[in-house]
Formats: structure tokens, sequence, C-alpha cells
């Protein structure tokens, strides 16, 4: 089995690979005892039928075509100007075949690279790789860009001015001028998208790792804190960002110019009314006597007639208003006439209102006159209240 | 204001004049003649103009590396501790769901919107985000939300630029580059393996 650049010997294939070592497809292994490996252009052939892509593959050393393609030309010329027709024509025909070469080698070299760049050197695995990779073709590419300047140079654009190379100069225009702008574009591209990548593998990458081996420090050790300055080596430079300065303007009354603009400004502000905002005090609990409305009471003779129907109405014995108005506390130094007076009017009041009280009582005028029936007066003196 | 005066005064208040906050800034700033005449101006008041390593952003830092600076780099090693799990944590999410190491780069674009979708189709990314909220004490809220104020805060703290609201639409902005060489230094001199072992099978595939 052919792995790893090689193949073993053994009884099996002895026989095979001695005859493919005969016809030179494969060659003796040097580095490993008993094993042979692929001729390089056998190898070559079949890295290009399978598209396997390697490492550095392609180059972009065309200096040595160039000068291949100037010393056909010389000798292109040597025939023509001696007359040897079938030797310009051979010649021609390399010339042709070199140019195309030329022309095919630069389209692979330019596909290539852009391929591996747009895959980010998918063909390698580490980023040092890639990094290497990317490095590697970059330069190359710087030379693709001399090579190009050098296909429009004076120099070569001299050797086909000869009228004997006038027909070379069709080939040269066909297979390289009329392509050049097309090839400077991508190589400017594909240099453009190298750069981009290898910044963001030389900055992003290890940016990115930091975080990611940062953030699983952080959570394998929740202790972890950021120590003073102090306890270490050296303060960065990143460290000495000072502490903000509050700034805050004031302006320079002093200044005329400043008093105008502010003068100004105040004339520009909208004038609006002041409303003075009432704020209330919040209350607070006041230890005064009750309000005076509630020591209102009624005049001595209400209060002692109002008790006396109250007790009357309790009473089965006829109660005497008289009697109790001359015994009562309020009323025994006031008139008693009037106070039966008084007493009269407010029991007709409630028999006028029909109240409640006079409704459960029973209630007898005593007249003082009772017997003098043509007197034309009736002297009412007493009052008699009982329940009826 | 003059470019001139705008930068200063952005570089004194502790701004990081990146293409992404001041493209004509950092334009401006990427003339020498103009570094000169802004760090001359800086170092009258004890401060020099500085930049992150590649360039990407200018920064104003203590010209007295002694004293001051030594009391600077404290406060700004305590900022790095705060936000260090955090942000690392949310760098880490953003780097997986994108698939692009790239993508947490000064410039490269972040959409709430998108990442949500896909945290949301993805139990273990759905687990990262809760982990990274609570490094930042925030557990309360809808994952939505959680999200929000991650992004809220590193907005808040300069590493993105809020540049479509309607759309939630972020921008990494070249304080991150700063951030990047402080995980660089502490892992380089905390002895972090900088080695991920997923790392190569990643390329691989």
């Amino acid at each position: 089995m052919y792995s790893a650049g090689y193949v073993t010997r053994d009884d099996h294939n002895a026989r095979a690979l001695t005859k493919l070592q005969q016809i030179r497809a494969v060659r003796i292994n040097a580095a490993v005892e008993n094993t042979y490996r692929l001729s390089p252009t056998l190898n070559r052939l079949l890295n290009e039928a399978t598209h396997r892509a390697r490492n550095y593959d392609i180059s972009a050393d065309f200096g040595e075509q160039m000068a291949r393609l100037i010393k056909l030309m010389d000798d292109y010329t040597d025939a023509c100007l001696q007359n040897r027709i079938e030797d310009s024509l051979l010649i021609q025909g390399d010339i042709d075949a070199t140019l195309y070469e030329m022309a095919e080698a630069m389209n692979d070299f330019l596909l290539h690279v852009r391929t591996a760049a747009e895959n980010n050197f998918g063909n390698v695995t580490t980023y040092k790789e890639k990094e290497k990779q990317t490095e590697h073709y970059l330069n190359q590419l710087e030379r693709i860009l001399k090579a190009l300047s050098m296909f429009d140079g004076e120099a070569i654009l001299d050797e086909l001015t000869p009228p004997e190379r006038e027909t070379l100069e069709v080939l040269y225009q066909s297979h390289i001028l009329d392509k050049l702008s097309e090839w400077r574009s991508r190589t400017v591209d594909i240099i453009h998208v190298l750069k981009t990548y290898l910044y963001k593998i030389r900055t992003v990458a290890p940016r990115a790792r930091r975080i990611r081996a940062l953030q699983l420090y952080l959570q394998k050790h929740p202790e972890y804190e950021v120590r003073s300055p102090d306890e270490y080596s050296e303060i960065p430079e990143w460290a000495y960002h000072h502490e903000p300065l509050k700034i805050q303007l004031v302006p320079d009354l002093g200044a005329q110019n400043i008093r105008d603009s502010l003068v100004d400004i105040a004339k520009s502000i909208e004038k609006a009314v002041a409303v003075p905002v009432k704020t209330r005090k919040p209350g607070t609990p006041v230890d005064e006597a009750p309000p005076k409305a509630a020591l209102i009471k009624g005049s001595p003779l209400v209060v002692v007639s109002q008790r006396l129907l109250n007790e009357a109405d309790k009473s089965p014995t006829p109660i005497s208003a008289a009697g109790y108005f001359i015994q009562a506390e309020e009323t025994k130094v006031l008139d008693q006439e009037s106070c039966m007076m008084c007493f009269l009017t407010l029991v007709e009041k409630q028999i006028n209102a029909n109240a409640r009280i006079i409704r459960r009582l029973s209630i007898n005028h005593v007249a003082k006159n009772e017997d003098d029936t043509l007197s034309g007066n009736v002297i009412i003196e007493d009052v008699l209240l009982c329940q009826r | 204001m003059s470019t001139f005066a705008r930068v200063a005064t952005a570089l004194m208040q502790g701004g990081f004049i990146c293409q992404i906050t001041d493209y004509e800034g950092h334009q401006f700033l990427a003339n020498t003649v103009n570094q000169d005449d802004v760090d001359h101006y800086l170092r009258r008041i004890d401060l020099r103009l500085t930049t992150t390593r590649d360039g990407g952003a200018f920064f104003a830092a203590r010209a007295d590396i002694d004293i001051e600076g030594k009391k600077d780099a404290k406060k700004r090693f305590t900022e790095v501790k705060n936000v260090l799990r955090p942000m690392v944590s949310f760098l880490e999410l953003v780097m997986r769901i994108t698939g692009d190491d790239e993508s947490v780069a000064a410039g490269q674009v972040l959409n709430l919107n998108q990442m949500m979708a896909r945290i949301s189709e993805n139990p273990s990314l759905y687990l990262q985000l809760r982990q990274t909220t609570i490094d930042i004490n925030t557990k309360d809220g809808s994952d939505r939300e959680r999200l929000n104020k991650i992004v809220k805060r590193f907005q808040n703290e300069g590493y993105l630029l809020l540049i479509n609201p309607e759309s939630e639409i972020y921008i990494f902005t070249g304080r991150i580059e700063w951030l990047m060489e402080a995980i660089e230094y502490l892992m380089l001199h905390d002895e972090i393996s900088e080695e991920d072992s997923e790392y190569d099978k990643r390329a691989e595939s």
C-alpha cells in the first residue's frame, strides 16, 4: 500500500515493483529501507489528475520562462535572417507553447491562491501553518506584480519590434498583453484578501483565543481577582489612563462681550409667567379641647322639659310639671309662670309635630279657674303627665 | 468648537478618541504635528497623549508615572477587576453567537435583536447570559431585560456605542482595544495559559 509517500517491498509486490523501477515509474526510497516512491514526474501527473493541493505548490517565478522566451526569440530572428524557414516555424511553435504555458501558469496560480485564500487555507489545520502559507503567497504575489510589469515593460516590447518578429508580437499580444489588466486586477484583489486574512490571523485569532482561554480560567477559578498594580513587576501603559476630569464652563460675567451675549440669549428665551408652587406642610395632630359646637346645650327649661317628658313616659302615676320645675336645679330659680308657659308652648309644638314621646304620654292640663267657667280665660297652672 | 478644542476636552474628560466615537478627531490625532500639539497642551496639566498599541484609540495618560501615575494605575486596575468577569463572559458570548472571532473588535456591529434570537434558541447561550448578569449583579427581569442591562453597562463605560436606537444596533468602540491589552497583560503576568484546547479543533472544522 502506498502511504506516507512510499510503498514497502514485500513478497507480494516485489516483482511488480521491479518492473515499475525498470520503466522509471518508481525509485528506491533512500530515506526508509526497502521502500519505493513514485518518480517526481509521475507524482506531478497524479496530483494534477486528482486535483491534489500541495503547500507552496505553485510558483510565481516567471523570470526563467521570460529568459527562455527571449532566447527563443533570438533564435527565431537568426533562423528568419538565415532563411531557415523550417527552423523558424519550429521555434515559432515553441514560442507559442511557451507563451501559452506562461498564460496558463498565471491563471492557475491566481486561481489557486484565490481559492486557498477564500477557503482560509483549509488544506492546513493550524493557524501557524495558515499564517506561513499566507505570508508565502503574499510574497509570491508581490513577485507576480513585478512579473506583470515586466510583461509590458519596455525591454520585452523592444524585443518584439523588429519586423521579422511581427508574428511573435501577435502571439505575445493574444497570450499575454490582452490578459494583463485582468491579471493585475485579480492579483490586487487577492493581495487585499490575503492581507486582511493575515491581519485576522495575527491579531484577531490570538485575541479570540485569549478571551476563550480566560473565560474558561475564570469559570474554573471563581476566586481569581485582579491584584493591585504594586504586586506586578511593571505598570503597563494602559494603566496610566488618567482619572477623568470634570470640566464645567462658567460664563465670565466680568467681560462685556460675554454679558452682551447673555443678554441676547436671555432675550431669545420666551417669557413665561412664573407660578409659584405652594407646598403644603404636612399636618400634625393637635392636643386641644373639643370644638365648641359639641358644647352647645339646650336652655335649662328645654333640658328640664325633655327630662320631664322622658320620666313621665316611664311613670304610671301622673307627674306634676309645676312641681317638677320647682324641684329641678336648673329651673327652680326661674319664674315658674314663665316656665309653665314655655313648657306648654313646647308641648304644643311636639303635639303639632306628632312626636313619638308625646304619643306615648297622657297629658292633662290643670286650670286655675276651672270653677269659673264664665270668666272667658283658661289659666293653666299645671300639667299632669304620665304614660298612657 | 475647533477640532483641537473638542479633542483636548474629550481627552481631559477621560475619553478615548477612535474612528468610531470621533472619526474627525481620530484623523486629526493621526497627524504627528497635531499629536505633538495636543501632547504639549496636555503636558501643561501633567497629562500626556498616548494610544493603544495598534493606534486604534488615543487617550490621555498621566505624565508623571511615579506618584500620580501609580494612583491612577490603582484605579484602572480596580476598574478592570470590576469589569473583567462580565466583559470576558459577554465577549465570549458574542463570539459564540456570531461564530466570528473578529466580532468583538473595534468597529464591529452588535445587533441586539439577532443576538437575543440566537440566545433564545440555544440553552447553553442562555445559561451564559444568566451567568453574565450575575457577574454584574443584575438578576431580575426577563432575558431581554438582562441583555439590555449588560449592554447598557458596557455602553456607559464606553465600550459600545448605540448607533441605531430603533433597531438596537451597537458598535464596539476603540476602547475595547484598551481592555484587550489589559487582558493580555493580566494573562501574561498571572500566568494564565492562553492555550485553548477547543481552538485548534475549531480551526480544523
